[in-house]
């Protein structure tokens, strides 16, 4: 199979995909305690015209896969319904919020990526050694922390007591700017939360960089370019580091889901306005068309994203067959 | 032919031989994995004694002693109502131990059976069930426990539900793989040949064999649920109070910053040490079954 043939595939395989996530969203719905009409309008709008419209929208009078087809008409056309928490179109609620995870999740990837790279690396290159030992230990410790309480530890160290001991704060204790207001004071927000939620992700990068390495460290071609006379550290930073990362990069596709559960709590905590921290409050005012909002929109990002890596794969390697 | 009686293993002769194996796999595991089994262990005891193991009364307010700071009396200090931080944690033991195990255990007895069917009969079903599957792992844990249990409520056995059927997929899939290659080998097919039907050849002859993988993903399947029930319960999506759980612990301690830092932090410390002890022991038994990892 040729590349693009290749790609035309799993864009088709996407359709199905997208339709198993959409049903269980719509469901989500119709599983919500007390009426869909009651889910849909808020307790102050259920005026007998309001009813009338929303029953009129949604098909409620209507067998159960009808509803599903007219909700799902007015998805794929960007209408999410409104949320009647924020009094806004689902839509434009959730774009704003995934625009600050998006910054969120970046600042976090490139934390993660300076603490994972180095410590994978020398955990590999010194096998079995007591650098490879602290590197496992790291890494465990650094998943077994749950990320809100990590979150409030940073707060209260970095914030709070740093403010008892030093008279300022070396973090803000949450909150949000944007960085085309003022990018220091953009910076000077994101980089807690982002170290917080980096944290988990570069426990779990470390480990597979390691292990990868070391597979790659033992392959011909690295004992052919050390003959050569080739020196270590270019052997290992330039013949096996580039072969390493293939697996590093599926595993930096599917633990994006990691991240986003981290998401969920650490803008709770630090107060920032991501997606996460949107899904939480819709699910506590039961604004039921922004949590289908919400999740709607993080599955399709998770779609795309495997597709994506699936992509950089037989870019990073080419003898992937397809 | 002259036929020969094999002797039956006795039960006492079994349960030796099993205790015998663990016993072995034990001596195998290198030292952290074995220290974080006594950890698992003397965590299981303070549950399951925990009124015995607890100074004071979880629940118990004592308006006197206040916000104290920790002392001998209060080794991690009370809260505002004055109950004492640390019996909370002892009595939080249960909660946590008890959705890790109890929504493992349901994730296996979904997911198992689904995908060893699966895998033994094949089919189109099997397809469809098994990219449904794929669906479900490839979506954030907490995000879809978040919007579950948003539906439902919280409640103990609504988080064990909740957990349980996000992790189902993964078992699904994983023995799946197994079961896959597993009936294709020799001893599937003598069994097959000796006239066991295949309900028997799978149940007796294909699972055991297959179940490795399973436990070691169970294992570290404990530490993320304990960790996916502590965040719910810190959102306030988790077990309700009055009963004591280490995530509305560590929430409610959010207000006492940073005077009273003790009602946040300890908390946190034995939930890592609890997933830390599970991390740890199924990277040890990763290492145990699967000897090539050994030397990596």
């Amino acid at each position: 199979m040729t590349r693009s043939n290749y790609l035309l595939k799993r864009l088709l395989l996407m359709i199905p995909v997208l339709l198993v996530i959409s049903m269980g969203i719509f469901l989500l719905l119709k599983l919500s305690p007390g009426s869909t009409v009651s889910a849909l309008l808020p307790p102050g709008q259920q005026s007998p015209t309001q009813i009338e419209r929303v029953t009129e929208q949604y098909g409620l009078d209507e067998p159960i896969y009808v509803q599903y087809g007219k909700w799902l008409l007015r998805a794929v056309q960007g209408d999410l319904g409104r949320s009647y928490a924020m009094g806004e179109p689902v839509v434009s609620v959730v774009l704003r919020s995934a625009w600050a995870t998006a910054q969120l999740g970046f600042v976090s990837l490139v934390v993660s990526l300076l603490v994972a790279v180095p410590l994978g690396l020398l955990s590999a290159t010194h096998r079995g050694t007591w650098v490879d030992q602290f590197g496992r230990l790291a890494a465990f410790g650094g998943i077994s922390m749950p990320a809100f309480w990590v979150g409030i530890v940073i707060i209260l160290v970095f914030s709070l007591f740093w403010n008892q001991w030093f008279g300022q704060s070396l973090v803000p204790p949450g909150g949000y700017v944007p960085i085309t207001e003022d990018a220091v004071a953009w910076a000077h927000h994101v980089i807690a939360p982002a170290v917080t939620l980096g944290i988990g992700f570069a426990a779990i990068l470390t480990r597979q960089i390691r292990s990868s390495m070391v597979t790659v460290l033992e392959e011909d071609y690295v004992r052919t370019a050390r003959a050569k006379g080739v020196r270590k550290r270019i052997v290992i930073l330039v013949h096996a580091f580039r072969n390493g990362l293939i697996p590093v990069v599926t595993v930096l596709g599917f633990q994006v889901g990691f991240l986003m559960n981290g998401a969920v709590v650490v803008e709770q905590v630090f107060e920032w306005p991501g997606i996460g921290r949107l899904l939480f409050q819709a699910v506590t005012t039961k604004d039921v068309p922004l949590v289908q909002g919400a999740v709607l929109f993080i599955a399709v990002i998770f779609v795309l994203l495997n597709l994506a890596v699936d992509m950089l794969y037989t870019y990073l390697d080419p003898r992937v067959e397809y | 032919m002259s036929s020969e009686t094999v002797p039956t293993p006795t039960s006492t002769e079994r349960v030796i031989d099993a205790a015998r194996h663990l016993w072995g796999i034990y001596g195998r595991l290198e030292r952290t994995a074995r220290i974080s089994i006594w950890i698992i262990l003397i965590l299981t005891l303070t549950a399951i004694l925990a009124p015995l193991v607890a100074p004071y009364n979880p629940t118990q307010e004592n308006y006197d002693r206040s916000l104290a700071s920790p002392s001998i009396d209060h080794p991690a200090g009370t809260d505002l109502t004055g109950r004492d931080v640390f019996s909370r944690m002892v009595f939080g033991t249960r909660v946590s131990l008890a959705v890790g195990v109890g929504a493992v255990l349901l994730g296996v007895l979904i997911g198992v059976p689904i995908g060893s069917l699966g895998g033994f009969y094949g089919g189109w079903i099997d397809e469809v069930a098994m990219r449904t599957m794929d669906v479900i792992i490839s979506f954030p844990a907490l995000v879809l426990a978040l919007a579950i249990i948003g539906v439902l409520g919280g409640s103990l056995w609504n988080l064990i539900l909740v957990i349980g059927i996000v992790f189902a997929p993964q078992y699904a899939r994983l023995i799946h793989g197994e079961v896959l290659s597993i009936k294709e080998t020799e001893y599937v097919e003598a069994a097959k040949g000796t006239g066991l039907g295949n309900v028997g050849v799978l149940r007796r002859h294909v699972l055991p064999n297959a179940m490795t993988p399973v436990i070691v993903q169970a294992t570290f399947h404990v530490a993320l649920a304990i960790i996916i029930e502590a965040s719910l319960s810190f959102l306030g999506l988790g077990v309700q109070p009055p009963r004591p759980t280490w995530g509305v612990m560590i929430a409610d301690g959010r207000r006492y910053l940073p005077g009273e830092w003790w009602i946040s932090v300890s908390p946190g410390v034995a939930i890592v040490i609890t997933v830390l002890a599970f991390n740890l022991v199924g990277d040890g038994l990763r290492e145990e079954y699967n000897p090539q990892l050994v030397d990596q």
